[in-house]
């Protein structure tokens, strides 16, 4: 039993090879605590955040799929070449890894719903080569207020697809009309300060990296977004 | 680990002691480190899901059923939120808020650097095999679980776990004879007689 053995041996092998980050447990103790003082306790996560800036920062979703079609990503995206000189820091995984979404988002949503999708998606990338920063995210402030208008309508209608695609409620049903257009807004919002504060899409940042006059401007976007977040939950 | 003490722990966790926390903590972290590292194909998603393993393990204490072993349930625990995880891909959409994240590209587990880092070829070939065939080889080959243990541990018949065991070992059989330059790959049909 060849196989068997060097499973055996492979995974203990790797495994024992991996070093759990030593400051993982001051972070899930942090979570425990706050869980505990609330009483009954939903986890901290921000479920969705700014599904719109993400279509650059759906470069930096994990696959699930390893064959994802290289043509979707070209499509929307032009080529891996173009993208890379609108943002440095995409690599080729990440290119890979989208297509392997944009696949699933594909079978998820059937042939016609999906083109609708992607003349969107495309809409909207157009929209973020031109005006993006080139760390993936547009500044909305910067934008001529016709632009931003044409931006906003778009992500109006980008959204039911991502609560789709993200086994979601929709938002636009979920809500009232305002609080709907509220939410849009606060995305955008969330969006321009991080463009404005210059993270890269996709890097992990924390308050500190938001320089303090944008600060409030952002938690106040953020809880906006978590708020509807909690409505959306399928599990309501 | 002593069934008696991690009952008496639990008892303490549920009603809120932190202390308690960090014992559990100490004495499960790297098992669960080491099994999602396996289990998942980002390196990049093991810190979130083991964060959703111990909030679950937290929020499902009242479904706690101390007449069967702490371990099945922990593993059980982890092999379900991996794969709520890889559910919820999707939402994977949004920005997350997280620090400590490691710069540049060093999330993503590439395998053809993973198997030349490592030369561990047979473990490339099992990240690729489908969730559930991966989960049952991880099962029985890193954590020695029996067919039968693993059936209770998933809760899902023996037959089930018999067959995708039988699959996954013949999946990777076949995958190995088909490797352009093949090292020794066992080619008897003993898959399911493992135990």
């Amino acid at each position: 039993m060849i196989l068997e053995r060097q499973l055996r041996d492979e995974l203990k092998q790797y495994a024992s090879s991996q070093q759990c980050p030593p400051d993982m447990h001051a972070r899930l103790r942090q979570q425990m605590e706050q869980a505990m003082g609330k009483g009954a306790f939903r986890p901290a996560r921000f479920r969705r955040g700014v599904m719109a800036a993400a279509i650059s920062a759906a470069l930096l979703l994990p696959a699930a799929a390893f064959a994802g079609n290289p043509m979707l990503a070209d499509r929307i995206y032009g080529s891996f070449e173009q993208l890379k000189k609108k943002m440095t820091a995409v690599t080729m995984e990440q290119y890979a890894a989208l297509a392997g979404k944009l696949s699933g988002a594909q079978a998820q949503l059937g042939e016609k719903e999906y083109a609708r999708y992607e003349a969107l998606l495309k809409q909207y990338v157009r929209a973020a080569y031109e005006y993006g920063n080139g760390k993936g995210y547009i500044d909305f402030d910067a934008l001529p207020a016709e632009k931003r208008a044409e931006m906003k309508q778009l992500l109006r209608e980008l959204q039911p697809y991502f609560d789709r695609l993200n086994g979601e409620r929709s938002a636009k049903e979920v809500l009232s009309p305002e609080a709907f257009d509220r939410y849009i807004e606060a995305q955008m919002t969330y969006q321009t300060v991080l463009a404005q504060a210059g993270i890269e899409a996709g890097q992990r940042f924390t308050s500190q990296d938001i320089p303090a006059h944008l600060r409030d401007r952002f938690e106040k976007a953020e809880a906006v977004i978590r708020e509807v977040s909690r409505a959306t939950d399928p599990r309501r | 680990m002593n069934e008696w003490e991690v009952q008496q722990l639990l008892k303490r966790l549920a009603a809120g002691d932190l202390a308690a926390f960090d014992r559990i903590y100490e004495m499960t972290f790297q098992d669960v480190y080491r099994t999602l590292s396996l289990l998942l194909v980002n390196r990049g998603d093991i810190e979130d899901v083991m964060n959703e393993v111990y909030v679950g393990m937290w929020l499902s204490l009242p479904r706690y059923d101390p007449g069967r072993p702490f371990r099945y349930w922990l593993h059980g625990l982890i092999v379900r939120k991996a794969q709520d995880w890889r559910r919820k891909a999707w939402r994977r959409l949004r920005l997350l808020k997280r620090a400590n994240w490691a710069k540049g590209t060093d999330g993503w587990t590439d395998d053809s650097v993973l198997a030349a880092e490592t030369r561990q070829e047979v473990l490339t070939l099992v990240r690729r095999l489908p969730y559930k065939l991966r989960v049952v080889i991880i099962l029985r080959y890193y954590h020695d679980y029996t067919l039968e243990e693993m059936a209770e541990l998933l809760q899902i018949p023996l037959g089930t776990v018999k067959s995708r065991h039988h699959h996954a070992l013949k999946k990777l059989r076949r995958q190995l004879e088909e490797r352009p330059q093949g090292k020794v790959a066992s080619t008897d049909d003993l898959g399911t007689t493992t135990t």
